[in-house]
């Protein structure tokens, strides 16, 4: 296997401050509607210290990938050059199919929020069927059409955000008293749950050389991680107060409820309006990790990026039929957030201690 | 070209003679052949239908007149008239008689001819714009003489950067185009851009600008126009001095401006004649008629057909009433309705003018009311059809406005596919078909992605003149400044 090491076309970057869009919009996805019940379950109403933990160590994870990246290369060049190129590109494939079955799984999970609310008796085929489709029109278009839509999508979480405010109107804060009521551990562990929540950081790594002068996106990347805990911050407590600790957890999608409590004079049922909206980030979020899959096959192949295209989104409605239940895709959701952990905060540092390590041997070497 | 045209068809002996030209031409019976002087040495030919007969008669026969000439240069001396030309080339010879010159030989020597020009104008006086009229400002609109348009356009801008290049495009129609631009301020990969486009043409016929704005255009599968395509001499005008180019084609009354953006389809020119306030007003509210228009009646569907419980109890309860005799599900009685607003206008835009009032007011109130009675559609749908229709008259832009046109009938399928997640589905299409275009290889969704901030002045708001004191950003103009103001200096230290 040989690489596609071509000069990426100046057309297709993207300023660094854009970053800050890409970033918040690859972790806000499906684990906005879901989280609350996940870290509840090993912490209890403390779980949002467990958030604002995530996001400390989340944003040293971000600081090392800025110290992994130099300027113009991505993580199939730095496997290169830690590992050669044979397993390297084992790595980097391994790294593709986690980016294909996190921008699967985040669409699929969604397509059982529509199915819930919306039509018990959806048709799968057709609806992955115009999925994929504007999948690859976008992925086709390049990064920049990519990235575009990300900075669309961006706002609507932002707008939708404000709904939930109407939840401590009705909800009680002394739910969240006494703070501490559960052990130092739970909160520490109550961080691989919501680790899911901040997937995305590994995108960057894939992205990189899209960004113009990549060194300034650091504090763009740093912002977009604390917005993103901002807004969990927000729907965690609103979902804490307004229901109890056993009700949590029989909800599947806990937020989608709380906007049950809203009616406007028009819309008496808010949560169908946020749906619909929510889609258009959760496509935003599975286009960009399916454009990175895509990114990491065609640098490690000799295919065209179309073909490519193509091949996964084929893969990618295939698999849409193999995932039958919810009860299915609770247990991959499981195995991505393992995954997603590991590879947050054992891959990236591990990566990073290796390169200083090979980058001190060079360097001894030089110096002999 | 067109010689190998006939070549080809004819089969007759190819021209290689200036003779042979004329027995070619003479062919068609408008061509005709004067003879005049001491035993005829000059021979005039020109086409009748395209010469001024009176010109020839009152300036030129004088000259002729008792005169012993030797050769047809000095025949060019004593004619007081310009872009008089005496050549031997026969494509030269053959284009310029094809465009209303007339050609003089002598007997002595039929190589040499003098051509005259003689035009016949046949073109309308300038008159006032119809299709984007304003209440305040000029009231002047181009016309389909193209040295009368680009005579509107120069005598606004009093500066020599002001540049004309002159094209010929369509291999039949010989169309001339004119590119105008200021050199300085214009961006010269745009122009390279368009006159390579335009270079790159290969037609028959170019009838109008509109057939160089489709050929030209980023993606011509797009029902999105990529090129601005106004009347109005002042909207292009001051296109010119932010920078854009403006494409001006002989025989048609729009001028083609560009690189343009998405929102430059809803400012109408009148928002510079109208105070800041008022003029942002007016756009906010145009955008949001826009977006209206396409929305409103795939809603109808989705809430409809699915999400009736979205709809509080009361309101739910006017909509039903008014429905409750309806044989039809939404869709059908959309469709039915939506089908009836399009015949009408495309029935009033081909009807002569007086009696596309009648079959408008026919339409309108007859069949409207009609429809309701026979409980065909409902009122609140009637209602809502109509608003939408209305809606889409307020793009300033006349093409644009087909475009919405066209746009809602995707959007009513996928509602009716999958109700508002179906809505979501037709709003990401558009958005992704959206960033993907370019006007001239830049982006068309600029200012709002790729964001600049600076460019949004004049966007969905169009803010004072005292802060418009940059160019937009999207021209690339090479001088950004628009005026010295302290303001934008300090600005700029700043950039850099």
């Amino acid at each position: 296997m040989s690489s596609q090491k071509r000069k990426i076309d100046i057309s297709q970057m993207v300023s660094p401050f854009l970053v800050l869009y890409i970033l918040h919009g690859t972790q806000m996805g499906e684990g906005v509607l879901t989280f609350t019940r996940r870290i509840a379950k090993v912490a209890g109403y403390d779980a949002w210290i467990g958030i604002l933990l995530t996001w400390l160590l989340t944003t040293i994870i971000i600081v090392i990938v800025w110290k992994i990246v130099p300027d113009g290369q991505d993580l199939i060049d730095i496997h290169h050059s830690i590992f050669g190129k044979r397993f390297g590109n084992l790595l980097s494939l391994l790294f593709g199919v986690h980016l294909l079955s996190l921008s699967f799984y985040v669409m699929r999970s969604y397509i059982e929020v529509i199915q819930v609310w919306y039509f018990q008796d959806l048709s799968i085929g057709w609806f992955s069927l115009f999925l994929y489709i504007l999948i690859l029109y976008l992925v086709l278009g390049g990064f920049r059409t990519v990235v575009g839509f990300i900075f669309f999508s961006f706002w609507i979480p932002l707008v939708l955000s404000f709904s939930i405010l109407i939840a401590f109107q009705h909800g009680h804060m002394e739910n969240l008293l006494p703070i501490m009521n559960t052990s130092y551990w739970n909160i520490v562990k109550s961080v691989e749950p919501m680790a899911t929540g901040y997937l995305g950081i590994e995108l960057i790594l894939m992205f990189a050389p899209f960004i113009h002068k990549f060194h300034k996106g650091l504090k763009w990347a740093v912002s977009a991680n604390g917005l993103t805990t901002l807004i969990y911050l927000l729907v965690a407590l609103s979902n804490f107060v307004y229901f109890n600790q056993e009700q949590i957890q029989l909800l599947a999608w806990p937020s989608l409820h709380v906007w049950k409590i809203i009616s406007f004079p028009l819309i008496e049922r808010f949560e169908y309006v946020g749906i619909s909206l929510h889609f258009i980030v959760i496509i935003a979020t599975s286009c960009i990790y399916f454009w990175g899959s895509v990114q990491c096959y065609y640098r490690i192949s000799k295919v065209s990026f179309r073909g490519i295209s193509i091949f996964l989104a084929i893969i990618g409605f295939i698999s849409m039929f193999l995932v039958k239940d919810y009860l299915m895709i609770e247990q991959l959701s499981n195995i991505i957030s393992k995954i997603g952990f590991c590879l947050l905060f054992i891959y990236i540092p591990f990566l990073y201690i290796l390169k200083l390590i090979k980058s001190g041997v060079t360097k001894s070497h030089e110096t002999i | 070209m067109l010689r190998r045209l006939w070549k080809k068809t004819n089969h007759s002996p190819s021209i290689e003679s200036f003779q042979d030209l004329i027995t070619f031409m003479r062919e068609s019976d408008d061509f005709k052949q004067l003879r005049f002087g001491n035993n005829s040495a000059i021979t005039v030919y020109y086409y009748q239908s395209l010469i001024n007969t009176e010109k020839i008669k009152t300036n030129l026969l004088p000259y002729f007149q008792d005169l012993s000439i030797h050769n047809v240069q000095e025949i060019k001396n004593i004619l007081p008239f310009d872009e008089t030309e005496v050549t031997s080339d026969l494509g030269a010879i053959e284009e310029k008689i094809l465009s209303g010159f007339i050609a003089i030989t002598l007997k002595d020597d039929d190589q040499q001819v003098l051509l005259m020009p003689a035009k016949f104008e046949t073109d309308r006086n300038v008159d006032m714009p119809e299709i984007e009229f304003s209440v305040i400002g000029p009231k002047i609109a181009f016309i389909e003489d193209l040295h009368t348009n680009v005579n509107l356009i120069r005598k606004r801008i009093k500066l020599p950067h002001l540049q004309m290049k002159l094209l010929k495009v369509g291999k039949v129609t010989k169309t001339s185009v004119a590119i105008m631009y200021i050199d300085g301020i214009a961006n010269q990969e745009n122009i390279d851009t368009i006159i390579q486009r335009i270079k790159d043409i290969e037609y028959d016929q170019i009838i109008d600008s509109s057939f160089i704005g489709q050929m030209i255009a980023d993606n011509s599968t797009s029902p999105f126009p990529q090129l601005m395509d106004t009347e109005r001499p002042d909207r292009v005008t001051s296109a010119i001095i932010e920078g854009k180019i403006a494409i001006i084609c002989d025989g048609s009354p729009h001028v083609l401006t560009g690189p343009t953006t998405l929102v430059e389809f809803f400012a109408s020119y009148e928002d510079y004649f109208l105070t800041w306030p008022l003029a942002t007003a007016f756009r906010i509210i145009r955008i949001f008629a826009v977006m209206f228009s396409v929305l409103v009646t795939p809603l109808y569907i989705a809430v409809l057909t699915y999400h009736y419980h979205v709809v509080p109890i009361d309101l739910l309860g006017t909509i039903i009433s008014s429905r409750k005799d309806i044989p039809f599900p939404p869709i059908l009685e959309v469709l039915i309705l939506e089908l009836t607003i399009e015949l009408l206008r495309e029935a009033g835009a081909r009807l002569p003018t007086k009696i596309g009032q009648t079959i408008g007011i026919v339409g309108g109130i007859v069949i409207g009311t009609a429809a309701v009675e026979a409980g065909i559609t409902s009122n609140v749908l009637l209602i809502l059809v109509a608003l939408a229709a209305l809606a889409s008259f307020t793009t300033p832009i006349y093409r644009i406005g087909n475009t919405i046109r066209l746009l809602r009938f995707p959007f009513i399928i996928l509602a009716q596919m999958w109700g508002i997640i179906g809505l979501a589905f037709a709003i990401m299409f558009l958005v992704t078909h959206l960033l993907r275009l370019t006007s001239l290889g830049r982006p068309f969704t600029e200012p709002f992605y790729p964001p600049r901030w600076p460019d949004l002045k004049d966007a969905f708001v169009r803010l004072p003149f005292s802060v418009q004191g940059k160019r937009p950003i999207f021209t690339s103009s090479i001088d950004k400044n628009r005026i010295q103001l302290k303001r934008t200096l300090a600005k700029e230290g700043k950039r850099k």
